[in-house]
């Protein structure tokens, strides 16, 4: 030991690395052991919730009312795990591999939503039996006998997986799409008094104004500024203004709504023709005459660099979600006025767009968002149930969402006043057509961006993206789901609507239900996995989905 | 210095020398020949990269042959390539230049100069220089548009280096800039300091210049060390991905237009799910960087 | 080089160089500039120092990364320790004896110099997970050292191939078994290129990036590489802050190297012309 102590004194460096490498691993083992709930003489029971929520002061919320439901039970310790929305995917997907996966995750994030979709049926913890019983959170309130599912504003849709038939995720919250702008800056080249309204209602006017304000500030300067996530959210909202009317002829399955599947299929068989129909076109040009009035590369550029632009007074609009509303609030405040306006939409009277306008879309179908669900491989899914509950009763939700300045997902629930501009609005129009088909999202983020910084024309566009359209799709059981279609739609239709008449417990539902609701579960399971049963390993995924809920009953 | 023979009938007194290999054999075995071999076993299969499994022949090969993605993403693969040998010249230029300074002190004094900055942490490197590229904030534009190089090339005020598809070639060749790798540098000067001072004597007398003992005396010498360096850059380019994950995000920015095939495979594994298409990437990938070391081998003659 | 040179190519080899590390050090002079910005501050005067330094944009770094930096640290120490041990136990093997089927274990390692480590990384993953080694920075730290021995093993074995075997001899006479004739003779005798080894390794493992994103679940588990990329993923950023913790970050290599760059300049010489 002596000579050791020699040696090393002859060597400085070595002995400093030998300290830090020490006293590193005396915090890599702290780190360990508090990992696994041992700290001081007690110990707890540690669990994790992951979610992609960076904006400014969703942690501090989140973590508030973990501390609150610490207090109820000592012996837990929530931990957050936040990961950036770029790789928040490729994370979770490697969890979930791994079986490391934290025991509550936020879904919907990234993949497509058929990954999605796979992701429940396998990986996570059916809340079915859970939704119909009343939030035991709920005592002493006016919800205290509703259930679960009817405390929520939409039902708890937000947390229905469709296709599965299934709850699977306890939203937390609501969002709505609004465009933000600098009043102040608007204000100088649209006189209110003049125009009647404080901001264009009309996208001509809008158009008119984004002149107005590039003439104005001039270079250095864009009207709105844009990210490949602010895009992401104005193609809905356009998308489906100028292709609501196609509603009646995608909708092959007349449940009401278009799926990716009923929207792709016809795209890729060519009955719905990207060159021919002139909405669709339409659609891209308007965003493409979007992407002039936007920051170059805009498509490219982050969340973050849109919002350094809005907020340095280099761009005048921005469009995002409520969820931005307070850290742009606040960032903005002494800069500029900062106000809350809608999309504006063509009106039926311009001249290339007019005639394929609809109207807005519809927030009535407005879902419970910052959904969690829980994970199968978590020791302690009942605690993380337990949790779930806590956050979504009456007294917390509403109290979690006035902290993060977000629409509360709970329908007693009252929002904060200044939260008014995002009331959900009801009247309007249902999403048609989506551009996305499984396999295809790689492709489209690489051939749109091209498009709209005006690369190339509309017709090559559509041809580059069409061609990975054939590529991929067959690989994706999309000719089987239209041969399929016709053969299953009966018995899926049927299910569906028993389904939906026992949960929503219609009148004479009991009457049409034969056998006890595992059975019937196992029979719309059945039903899928006839519809896919080309996709082998597909199949592998809803039977077992299927067992599993068997075995749970 | 030969080694000493070890025979079967000795290996009664010498087979803890076994032994002493296990260790290192033990986690050769474990986290590189195992996967290897899964891998290529896995490569037949439609994957999810989890417990489902379909045996599909060789569908991922005929998959990948016909995919126009993976097609491009080797071509920007050897775009790469082919600048990173002109972003070797620096660090040679650089050695040589180290190497001709006539003072020891001052010689030594340079080269722990140029050591300093391989301290910067590599993920910081790449984060600043993703900074750089920032079409508003970055020094980049800032540089260049009071240079009129922006107006002249028709880039406009602000060009998004990252963000527009025809920029992200340019903006990975200038990644890097002045392109002087310390370790490549370092490795130079060893080949230049065994050249005797007689050869440069000789080259004085017959009146060589400073231009001619580069390429007469210097750089033929230093022909080992360029081919270390260049497996070393071969095994880079090919591999590396992470620098494009993080400055173009994993789809290799707008229209794909840094998808490389490292990354492509990432995407396949990790986002798509499709594993077995992405071990199938994987050894495409390493028959190709075989079939460039071996031209290096072969064709990058060395006189010793 | 016996004539004496004229001033003029003095002063353009000079300049040459101090252009040159101008620009390596400019993201020293960036990352130290906007360190001591507000927001404010950085967005009107991006490039020059502004006053009032806000020191407190080095404390908030620190809290941030400090623990990146422990985890970097043993994640990287542990790495190259493991790396290097194995290394010089076979390397010892290879370079002194001819055993039966070294020569084909030798070819299979050498073979792996060239398998792309990226080409694996699918199966990897799945072999780390059977092994529960996800979120562990020992898992990571094992996978690291497998992958980087081969490079210390391959140096190595030239090194004490060329040792002159009058030093083992010595040793065995005295009844030295093998480890000791490793810690006795090859240590000692192959310390510079053995400490070259560990600083390129450490260096490696210290910038590791793709595994530990893929593997690491906890953020208190994070290495630097990994959690500065988590950083920059936040929304809003102080960019003061975030600077002054890619300088923090830079700081150990810069101690590491003070001590040790001597060592490192002669071993990479020598390494590569042994190699």
């Amino acid at each position: 030991m002596g000579q050791v102590w020699i040696t090393l004194r002859k060597y400085p460096a070595l002995l400093l690395l030998v300290a830090v490498y020490v006293i590193s691993s005396a915090v890599v083992f702290a780190n360990h052991m508090r990992g696994r709930g041992r700290v001081g003489e007690r110990e707890k029971t540690v669990l994790r919730i992951a979610h992609w929520q960076l904006e400014p002061g969703i942690r501090e919320a989140l973590d508030w009312v973990i501390g609150e439901y610490q207090e109820l039970h000592p012996d837990v310790e929530i931990r957050q795990i936040l990961i950036p929305e770029e790789g928040y995917f490729r994370w979770v997907n490697t969890q979930l591999i791994g079986r490391t996966a934290p025991d509550m995750i936020e879904c919907g994030l990234g993949g497509s939503p058929e990954l999605w979709r796979m992701f429940y049926a396998r990986y996570f913890l059916p809340l079915d039996e859970y939704v119909d019983e009343p939030n035991p959170y709920n005592q002493g309130t006016v919800l205290e006998d509703v259930s679960w599912r009817e405390t929520y504003f939409d039902d708890m849709l937000g947390g229905y997986e469709e296709t599965l038939q299934t709850y699977f995720r306890v939203p937390l919250s609501a969002f709505t799409l609004r465009l933000y702008y600098n009043a102040d800056m608007v204000g100088e080249v649209w006189d209110e008094d003049e125009r009647g309204t404080p901001f264009p209602r009309t996208y001509e006017e809008f158009v008119e104004l984004c002149e107005l304000l590039q003439e104005q500030q001039g270079e250095g300067f864009v009207p709105i500024s844009g990210s490949s996530y602010s895009f992401d959210r104005i193609i809905h909202v356009y998308r489906t203004a100028l292709t609501a009317g196609y509603h009646d002829r995608l909708d092959t399955d007349y449940d009401g709504t278009v799926s990716r599947l009923e929207s792709a299929a016809p795209l890729f068989s060519g009955r719905l023709d990207m060159r021919e129909e002139g909405a669709i076109r339409a659609t891209f040009e308007l965003l493409r005459e979007i992407a002039e009035y936007s920051p170059p590369g805009a498509t490219a550029m982050g969340r973050d660099e849109a919002d350094f632009l809005f907020l340095q007074e280099r761009a005048a609009m921005m469009p995002t979600g409520s969820w931005d509303y307070s850290s742009l609030m606040e960032r903005a405040e002494g800069q500029f006025t900062l106000a809350v306006a809608e999309m504006p939409l063509p009106s039926p009277d311009h001249p290339r767009y007019g005639p394929y306008v609809t109207g807005p879309p519809t927030e009535a179908h407005t879902q419970g968002a910052f959904p969690f669900a829980i994970t199968r491989t978590s020791p302690n899914a009942d605690i993380a149930l337990d949790f779930l509950q806590f956050a979504s009763s009456l007294k917390y939700n509403e109290a979690l969402n006035e902290q993060m300045f977000w629409l509360p997902a709970i329908g007693e629930a009252q929002p904060r006043e200044e939260l008014e501009p995002f009331t959900p609005r009801v009247e309007g129009y249902a999403q048609t057509v989506e551009f996305e088909a499984p396999g295809t999202a790689m492709s489209f983020r690489h051939t749109l961006p091209v498009f709209l910084a005006g690369t190339h024309d509309y017709e090559t566009f559509v041809d580059r993206y069409m061609a990975s359209f054939r590529r991929e799709l067959p690989d994706q059981g999309v000719p089987e789901h239209i041969r399929d279609m016709n053969r299953t739609l009966d018995q899926q239709k049927r299910y569906g609507s028993i389904r939906r008449a026992a949960i929503s417990g219609a009148a004479g539902a009991d009457a049409i239900l034969t056998g006890d609701p595992a059975e019937q579960h196992m029979r719309i399971m059945e039903a899928y996995v006839g519809q896919r049963a080309s996709r082998d390993h597909e199949v592998h995924t809803w039977v077992e989905h299927a067992r599993y809920y068997h075995e749970q009953r | 210095m030969p080694r000493e023979v070890v025979r079967f009938r000795h290996l009664k007194s010498y087979w803890p020398l076994y032994l002493l290999l296990v260790p290192s054999l033990a986690l050769i075995a474990a986290f590189m020949y195992f996967p290897a071999f899964s891998g290529i076993y896995y490569s037949f299969f439609r994957w999810d990269g989890d417990e489902l499994a379909t045996f599909i022949g060789l569908e991922n090969f005929h998959r990948a042959f016909g995919d126009p993605r993976l097609g491009y993403s080797f071509i920007v693969v050897g775009i790469l390539f082919v600048a990173n040998l002109f972003k070797m010249i620096p660090s040679i230029v650089t050695a040589v230049v180290i190497h001709r300074i006539t003072s020891d002190r001052l010689r030594y004094v340079y080269r722990l100069l140029f050591v300093v900055p391989m301290v910067i942490p590599w993920m910081v490197v790449v984060l600043i220089w993703k900074f750089f590229y920032d079409p508003i904030l970055g020094l980049l534009n800032a540089v260049l548009r009071p240079l009129g190089v922006l107006d002249l090339l028709g880039l406009g005020p602000f060009p998004a280096w990252l963000g527009e598809a025809r920029l992200i070639i340019p903006a990975l060749i200038i990644w890097g800039f002045p392109w002087i790798g310390i370790i490549g540098v370092l490795i130079y000067l060893s080949g230049l300091e065994k050249i005797p001072s007689s050869v440069y004597e000789c080259a004085e007398l017959d009146g060589v210049g400073w231009l001619g003992k580069f390429f007469y005396i210097e750089l033929p010498l230093i022909a080992t060390q360029v081919r270390i360096n260049l497996v070393l850059m071969i095994i880079g380019v090919l591999q590396g991905f992470d620098m494009i994950l993080v400055l173009l995000g994993a789809e290799g920015g707008p229209e794909g237009a840094g998808l490389v095939p490292g990354l492509y495979m990432y995407y396949a594994a990790f986002i798509e799910r499709r594993a077995g298409y992405a071990c199938a990437i994987g050894i495409l990938l390493f028959f190709v960087i075989v079939i460039l070391t071996y031209i290096n081998n072969k064709y990058v003659r060395v006189e010793t | 080089m016996s004539r004496p040179e004229s001033p003029i190519a003095r002063v353009l080899k000079h300049s040459y160089l101090w252009v040159m590390l101008a620009l390596t050090f400019l993201p020293f002079y960036i990352m130290l500039v906007i360190s001591f910005k507000t927001n404010t501050q950085f967005y009107r005067q991006p490039w020059t120092l502004t006053f009032p330094l806000h020191f407190e944009n080095w404390a908030i770094a620190w809290e941030t990364v400090s623990v990146y930096i422990a985890n970097s640290v043993f994640l990287a120490v542990t790495a190259t320790l493991i790396s290097l041990v194995i290394a010089i136990l076979a390397a010892y093997v290879f370079g002194r004896f001819k055993i039966p089927f070294g020569d084909f274990i030798w070819a299979a390692i050498l073979l792996l110099l060239l398998m792309p480590g990226v080409a694996n990384l699918v199966p990897l993953f799945r072999v780390m997970t059977e092994l529960r080694l996800l979120n562990s920075l020992i898992g990571l730290a094992l996978v690291g050292a497998a992958g980087g021995q081969i490079i210390c093993l391959y140096v190595l074995r030239n090194f004490i191939e060329d040792m002159p075997r009058e030093f083992f001899e010595c040793a065995r006479i005295d009844g030295a078994s093998h480890l000791q004739q490793i810690v006795h003779v090859v240590i000692p005798q192959c310390g510079g290129i053995i400490s070259t080894l560990a600083i390129l390794r450490f260096v490696g493992e210290w910038n590791s990036f793709i595994l530990p994103l893929i593997t690491l679940r906890d953020p208190d588990k994070l290495p630097l590489a990994v959690g500065l990329f988590r950083l920059q993923g936040a929304y809003v950023k102080q960019w003061g802050p975030l600077m002054a913790a890619y300088f923090i970050s830079a700081i150990p290599l810069v101690i590491l190297f003070a001590f040790t760059m001597r060592f490192f300049i002669r071993g990479i010489g020598e390494g590569a012309i042994k190699g």
